[in-house]
């Protein structure tokens, strides 16, 4: 009750908020009412948000999302990442982060008297988030969601349902909000263009949201990082990245924000592209909402490795509106201003440096429509109405290569262009180094066995653009250290793609199943399993076991633990696996594993009516007929009154050969009452040496009539042999690898030093002088509308 | 003036092309069973797991073998290049990727769908 009234509480003061922020042209009065409207959301968002995390914390299993997503055993830090496990409660982690975004980003618009109308649009972000709380809501009861089920009112399940194993990790604690953060981020572009165009500003509004742009780019790209190494490390996907439309769906405002950064330092050295600039400003944040909408409406269900909650027709329609909403307001507003936006006389010479980097642009913006077209055909097929199909991984992989290629000597070149006009002729020297180092480098990959046109192509890129980087780096780091961000993170790219061409395209792999003790080979590897050992003996919900694998190459031995683990989540039906990961510094050993139990005399499974050849015997066959439950029937019961200790189980069965041996007869096992455990009497098959134990009955829920029976063979005087582990290893190299992660760090510090350089205001009108310049050139021209 | 355009309209007009045409062979259809017996090419079909018939890992050559249905009711044998994937026995789809060959579709990709587990069910609260 309390949760659902600050919720509506939220939402009734972001409305306010966001009216008092429209209305405040020239209004101070007004505009102080938003802020502190605005104070009394971030205010309540808090208070939700405690609330919440504190029933989550007393286990008040009452509210179903925290029957559903936690238990009283998970360890505290699991505990608090349930807050966000489930659809209701990542909308709030949205809004959460939003909100306090939002915070920080009022002292800064006050201080550049950019808060009329801007903050208005943000907080109309924040009311739709809250809207759709209201109707799915975290703070809903168990008696309410099951409402037509007759749950008594105060009904507290005794215990929750507890986290999906899979999720069961620090990764968990650290990747949802980080990615969460950047999501929010991504909507600072989106209000500064919308404002610019309500308050006629073209031009201002880009310097402004360019070190947001910069923010929201690092720390998105930080969180996409992050999935990939949990991908690799805990989740056994066996690389970093798949291609799957989740993870697509957050790549692609991600590329979108970085196209834009790009736009907007051309715009800042050349005053141009400023329609461009409204346009990726617009589409970073409308691609956060789209990516919310495939994966939380649960339209791309069949297509992803992903689960996805069906949230229901409502969640749906909440979620396109939303994003059609706020679509309709950037093509309206700026419909309505196109033709008041004046570009100075820009005209992009051919041998400039805008151009060269508009190219580059144009690279990235291709990448990001494949990426879009290709997560989005199934949704197409659907629209027209052809058969539904999805995109295989590897036509990423064919179309993105060469656009990288492009991405690389583009960015590269560029450094040696001039704004404006540069001398071809002066360029050839420069650039001779580069391309020297980029034919080497290839020559090198070459010798080393890469035969693939393709390949070499983008490894010449890669060396290129790695040595034009860094001799500029070498060059600028003396004069301003702020000013090689750009460089850096174009070194991030190049070596972020040489990881993925090594690790991807030259990853080996085999698939060998082991017993305990038994060794592989690999590659000059020998993998071998040395048993396992049970952890986490403190938890009572699971078996976990972590297996010794050692992977040893001449004298050198390096063990690593796949996981395998059984929880009460799945009635400890499946386990759960972690790969074990070997890391050098050149490669990594990566096992991912499976189980299976290996039988040295076949069991057979029977229902009724059902036959199968003996297993030490395929001449004979046994046809499984009916149970016999005799016992059973007489009661429980001794006639004494004594609860019986064993009952007799049978089961009748024909058995039969090709000779014309023909017999039906009854197969018993004894079930002890205590122990429910059953044990064969063994029956001898014919003349054979053979006996034929009945071990179990394999019960059908559905349908107990359907049941089967389970038998096994041994040999007369023999024991029974029971089944043994099998170790199902999926052994691969992967080159390289290690370039991807130091790749990415470099992308993301890249834009982190950036984002210094455009931190004190002062640093910030400098470069944007042109900019200014301009502005005040038109000044005396201003809009009469 | 000219030439700017022409650079940037060939980059776009080549790769959109390109797209075009490598499109046709990169994308994967989901049909029914009758229609993969039908077709030669990858396709991918969607149906849940027939826990009732036969199933079997194949340790030596890595095969598993097991019965599924389709959508539109039709049973038919599957036979995977691979381990069984983990969630296999409590997922409620199934979508294998391969060819039908011979009397039996021939899968080398299983992606399992699990979405009862990620909401709570009545029978679930029941139990608590």
């Amino acid at each position: 009750m309390i949760g659902q009234i600050l919720i509506y509480v939220a939402f009734g003061l972001s409305v306010l908020s966001g009216i008092f922020y429209l209305i405040a042209k020239d209004k101070p009065g007004l505009l102080k009412l938003g802020r502190f409207a605005y104070y009394g959301v971030t205010a309540t968002m808090l208070a939700i948000s405690m609330y919440l995390l504190s029933n989550i914390l007393s286990h008040n299993f009452q509210m179903t999302y925290v029957w559903e997503y936690s238990s009283t055993t998970l360890p505290l830090n699991l505990l608090i990442s349930t807050f966000y496990a489930g659809q209701q409660g990542s909308f709030l982690l949205w809004g959460l982060t939003l909100t306090l975004i939002g915070f920080f980003l009022i002292p800064y618009l006050k201080e550049r008297n950019y808060e009329y109308v801007t903050m208005g649009i943000f907080v109309l972000v924040i009311a739709f988030i809250l809207l759709i709380l209201i109707f799915k809501s975290p703070f809903e009861y168990v008696w309410e969601t099951y409402a037509d089920q007759n749950v008594e009112v105060g009904f507290m399940p005794k215990e929750g349902r507890g986290l999906n194993p899979i999720l069961q990790n620090y990764w968990i604690n650290i990747h949802p909000p980080i990615l969460f953060l950047g999501y929010s981020a991504m909507t600072i572009p989106y209000i500064f263009a919308i404002a610019g165009l309500l308050k006629k500003d073209y031009r201002k509004w880009i310097r402004l949201a360019l070190p947001w742009t910069l923010f929201a780019s690092a720390i998105l790209g930080l969180g996409l990082m992050l999935g990939g190494l949990w991908a690799y490390e805990t989740l056994g996907w066996g690389g970093f990245w798949a291609w799957d439309p989740v993870e697509n769906s957050s790549l692609i405002p991600w590329l979108t924000a970085v196209t834009l950064v790009h736009t907007m330092y051309i715009h800042q050295k050349t005053g141009g592209l400023i329609k461009t600039n409204f346009v990726l400003a617009f589409l970073t944040f409308l691609f956060v909402l789209y990516a919310t909408f495939l994966t939380r409406s649960g339209v791309l269900g069949d297509t992803s490795v992903h689960s996805f909650v069906s949230p229901g027709p409502l969640i749906y329609k909440l979620l396109l509106i939303f994003m059609v909403a706020f679509l309709l307001l950037a093509v309206i507003t700026l419909f309505i201003r196109l033709n008041k936006i004046k570009s100075p006389e820009i005209n992009f010479k051919v041998n400039s440096k805008e151009f060269i980097v508009s190219l580059g642009v144009i690279a990235l913006i291709l990448v990001t429509f494949i990426v879009l077209f290709g997560t989005s055909w199934p949704i197409i097929t659907d629209i027209i109405g052809i058969t539904k199909s999805t995109v295989e991984v590897k036509w990423y992989n064919q179309l993105n290569l060469p656009l990288a290629v492009l991405m690389m000597i583009f960015s590269s070149l560029a450094l040696y262009f001039s704004w404006g006009r540069t001398d071809f002729t002066k360029i050839i020297k420069k650039v001779i180094f580069g391309v020297s180092a980029g034919v080497i480098l290839s020559i090198i990959t070459a010798l080393m066995g890469v035969n693939q046109f393709s390949y070499l192509m983008l490894v010449f890129a890669v060396g290129f653009s790695l040595y034009v980087n860094i001799e500029f780096i070498i060059n600028n780091v003396r004069k301003d250290k702020k000013l090689i961000g750009g460089f850096v993170a174009h070194i991030g790219l190049a070596l972020l793609l040489l990881g993925a061409l090594a690790s991807g395209a030259y990853s080996e792999s085999i698939q060998v199943s082991i017993k305990n003790g038994q060794y592989a080979e690999f590659k000059g590897y020998r993998v071998e399993y040395n048993g396992r050992e049970r952890v986490e003996l403190e938890k009572q919900d699971r078996e976990k076991y972590e297996y010794n694998i050692d992977i040893i190459k001449d004298n050198d031995t390096t063990r690593v633990h796949p996981v395998a683990f059984w929880s009460e989540f799945n009635d400890m039906e499946t386990p759960f696996f972690e790969p074990g990961v070997k890391m050098t510094p050149f490669k990594d050993i990566y096992i991912a594993m499976a189980l299976t139990p290996h039988y040295e005399v076949k069991p057979i499974a029977l229902k009724k009516q059902l036959s199968a050849p003996v297993s030490l015997d395929t001449t004979y066959k046994i046809k499984m007929l009916d149970f016999l439950m005799l016992d059973m029937q007489k009661g429980a019961m001794e006639q004494d009154g004594a609860p019986k200790e064993k009952m007799n189980i049978g089961v009748l069965v024909r058995l039969s050969n090709d000779k014309g041996f023909i017999k039906e007869d009854t197969i018993f096992a004894e079930m002890n009452m205590k122990t429910m455990g059953n044990e064969p009497v063994w029956y001898d098959l014919d003349t054979t040496n053979i006996q034929i134990g009945f071990m179990q009955i394999m019960p059908d829920k559905e349908n107990l009539a359907n049941s089967g029976a389970l038998f096994m063979f041994k040999e007369k005087g023999g024991i029974l042999s029971m089944p043994e582990e099998m170790l199902i290893l999926e052994i691969s190299d992967k080159p390289f690898i290690n370039l991807v992660w130091i790749g990415t760090i470099l992308i993301v510090g890249g834009f982190f030093i950036s984002l210094f350089k455009y931190m004190k205001p002062k640093q910030l009108r400098k470069a944007f002088k042109k900019d200014i310049e301009f502005e005040k050139t038109q000044e005396l021209d201003t809009d009469t509308v | 003036m000219n030439k700017k355009y022409l650079i940037g309209g060939l980059i776009i007009v080549t790769f959109i092309v390109l797209a075009m045409f490598s499109f046709q062979d990169n994308t994967t259809e989901f049909v029914t069973i009758a229609e993969a017996k039908s077709s030669k090419e990858t396709v991918q079909v969607y149906g849940h797991w027939l826990k009732d018939k036969e199933s079997k890992y194949n340790a030596d050559n890595n095969e598993f073998e097991f019965y599924m249905e389709d959508e539109s009711g039709n049973s038919f044998k599957v036979l995977h290049t691979g381990s069984k994937p983990n969630n296999f026995e409590i997922a409620s789809k199934v979508v294998v990727k391969g060819h039908y060959e011979g009397n039996l579709f021939k899968s080398n990709q299983i992606l399992t769908k699990c979405p009862s587990k990620y909401e709570g069910t009545i029978e679930e609260l029941q139990e608590s």
